[in-house]
């Protein structure tokens, strides 16, 4: 795997289906690697659907590097842990693990050329 | 027509600047949190978890004690509406207090009436957003603060967090100027007296006060007009981007407006010793404008009371002058010893393996996306060489999709992208002395350290 993996944003689909399409691209990718890892669809989107709130001029969205190996390895030992119990503190934890990767994944950017804004 | 005129004038600036530019780029995002802190936040999460289970103790899980993470609150993950986009952008906002040392993030926290208010907008996200990009220095001798600035801006999620560092920096600066004596002159000039220096460095300080409390005065009417008179309720509605662009620049305003006032505070960090600052006349253009007011200053020298020309070639200090390790926990510097010191002599190593040096220029990419950026120090000439300056920079990574990376040079408001070839080209020019681990004295000095101590036979 590479150190940071890339999604890109497929800009040749309909502007409503890029969103699909990302969030689609970005659950199956977490889907993969952490097999076990139950991602809760509705919240993910939901979760995303706040981000393109934001979206208004969306000219650009900045294709992610989700996280590191390190990072990677320490959500490895997470999901161990996950995996040995559940409660509702490790509920929390587990996502606030989903929110530090996604903070630091998802960057959605207005993206501004210099000669049409200033 | 416009348009022409500003492609005109862009690529003016580009021919006039050492880097060879893919494009202009003025890039707004909400982030948070740079690859290098996360990896901290999960392995301090990842380590109060272990304990708990250790201790049989599945439910006592909280993170009060922890060093990085003891400020979130809880209850925004009991909420049922956990996922709703307000109480996201909440969370987003906590985490990026992580940037800051413990005791800042507190009072913050605590004490921050304004800060208080905007985490509770309805349009935090929009606030968010205008915290972002970089700017422009704003005096001909002010890149080294500028550029330090715009690093500062991209851990900050929100203008408050921003006013209230700076405050903390300007008492700082007030300590120190409190032992100044009256009658010392601030600068040599060739007639005539000039302004005593503890004069200057209270004007400074009462301005600069008066500027941070006017941002946050600004900020307040603001959060009052959103609950006044609302703002389009739906991004759906296609109809308000105008409306939407206003309300970001007003709010973007206030940003570059701090980054002015610490821009000039950077004038005092040793009060003793207060920097002439010399306006940057064309905004934009650092290269004219430095052309023209050498020339004024050369001509106005001899005017009762102005400073002497060569008292404005010091450069403002940087923000290793002030105890910036008492605020923020990370800075935007790389480690010399990273990637077995691949960095002490960049150029080198290109040079020295010409078929890797697509290699190395990843190697960089991923060294700065993980560090959300870093300093660069660089040299820019003018009089077609005659006068070399030391600059600084601010370079980001990126990927669009293909990797480039994203300069924000204080000459300038906006970014300027290069591709990773464009980036070789600046690195491998002798006259660009680029050096990737001078972003402060201190860092080069470390750096020079750790050469030494790998290349024991060579003097550098």
């Amino acid at each position: 795997m590479d150190k940071y993996l890339q999604i890109e944003v497929d800009w040749s689909l309909p502007v409503d289906k890029v969103f699909e399409d990302f969030v689609e691209r970005i659950l199956k990718w977490i889907n993969s690697y952490f097999p076990s890892l139950e991602v809760d669809r509705e919240a993910f989107e939901a979760k995303y659907a706040g981000m393109k709130k934001l979206g208004f001029a969306l000219e650009d969205l900045s294709p992610v590097w989700l996280h590191s190996k390190q990072m990677a390895d320490i959500m490895n030992k997470h999901q161990s842990i996950l995996n040995n119990t559940s409660s509702s503190s490790l509920r929390i934890a587990h996502r606030m693990v989903l929110d530090i990767v996604v903070f630091t994944s998802l960057i959605p950017c207005v993206y501004v050329p210099a000669t049409s804004a200033y | 027509m416009i348009k022409f005129i500003l492609t005109y004038y862009y690529s003016y600036i580009e021919k006039s600047s050492a880097y060879k530019v893919s494009k202009f780029v003025s890039r707004f995002c909400i982030k948070t949190l740079p690859p290098c802190l996360a990896e901290e936040l999960l392995s301090e999460l990842f380590q109060e978890l272990s304990s708990s289970i250790n201790k049989n103790e599945k439910d006592s899980f909280n993170l009060d004690s922890t060093n990085l993470l003891g400020h979130i609150p809880l209850e925004l993950y009991r909420s049922k509406e956990a996922q709703n986009p307000t109480l996201l952008c909440q969370r987003m906002l906590h985490y990026s207090l992580c940037h800051l040392t413990l005791p800042i993030r507190l009072q913050i926290l605590n004490e921050n009436p304004t800060y208080a208010r905007m985490k509770d907008s309805p349009l935090l996200h929009l606030w968010m957003l205008a915290c972002s990009g970089c700017d422009e220095q704003y005096y001909l001798n002010t890149c080294s603060a500028s550029a330090s600035l715009s690093s500062i801006v991209s851990d900050h999620a929100i203008i408050p967090t921003l006013v209230h560092i700076g405050r903390i920096v300007g008492e700082q600066v007030s300590a120190r100027a409190s032992t100044l004596q009256s009658g010392i002159p601030a600068y040599n000039t060739i007639f005539g007296y000039a302004t005593d220096t503890k004069l200057t460095v209270k004007n400074t300080l009462d301005e600069f006060f008066n500027n941070m409390q006017n941002i946050d005065t600004t900020c307040l009417q603001l959060l009052d007009s959103e609950q006044t008179n609302g703002f389009p309720p739906s991004s759906a509605d296609s109809t308000q981007p105008q409306h939407f662009f206003e309300q970001f620049f007003t709010r973007h305003q206030l940003l570059r407006s701090w980054h002015k006032s610490m821009q000039i505070l950077s004038s005092i960090f040793v009060p003793q010793n207060p920097v002439v600052l010399t306006q940057k006349i064309i905004p934009d253009n650092w290269h004219l404008s430095s052309k023209l007011m050498t020339c004024y200053s050369l001509f106005a020298q001899f005017f009762p009371g102005q400073p002497k020309f060569l008292a404005r070639s010091q450069a403002s200090r940087s923000f290793e002058y002030i105890c910036w390790s008492l605020i923020h926990t990370k800075s935007a510097l790389l480690e010399p010893e990273a990637e077995s010191g691949l960095f002490l002599d960049l150029r080198g190593a290109l040079l020295d393996s010409p078929n890797d040096q697509d290699k190395i220029i990843d190697t960089l990419w991923y060294q700065i996306a993980r560090k959300d950026g870093i300093l660069v120090g660089t040299y820019e000439s003018l009089f077609a060489g005659f006068w070399t300056i030391g600059h600084l920079s601010y370079w980001k990574a990126v990927a669009l999709p293909e990797k480039m990376f994203m300069i924000s040079d204080p000459e300038i408001q906006c970014f300027k992208l290069l591709s990773k070839t464009q980036i070789k080209e600046f690195i491998l020019d002798e006259s660009s002395c680029v050096n990737v681990l001078d972003g402060t004295l201190l860092q080069r000095q470390r750096a020079e350290r750790v050469y030494s101590s790998m290349n024991p036979d060579s003097a550098r």
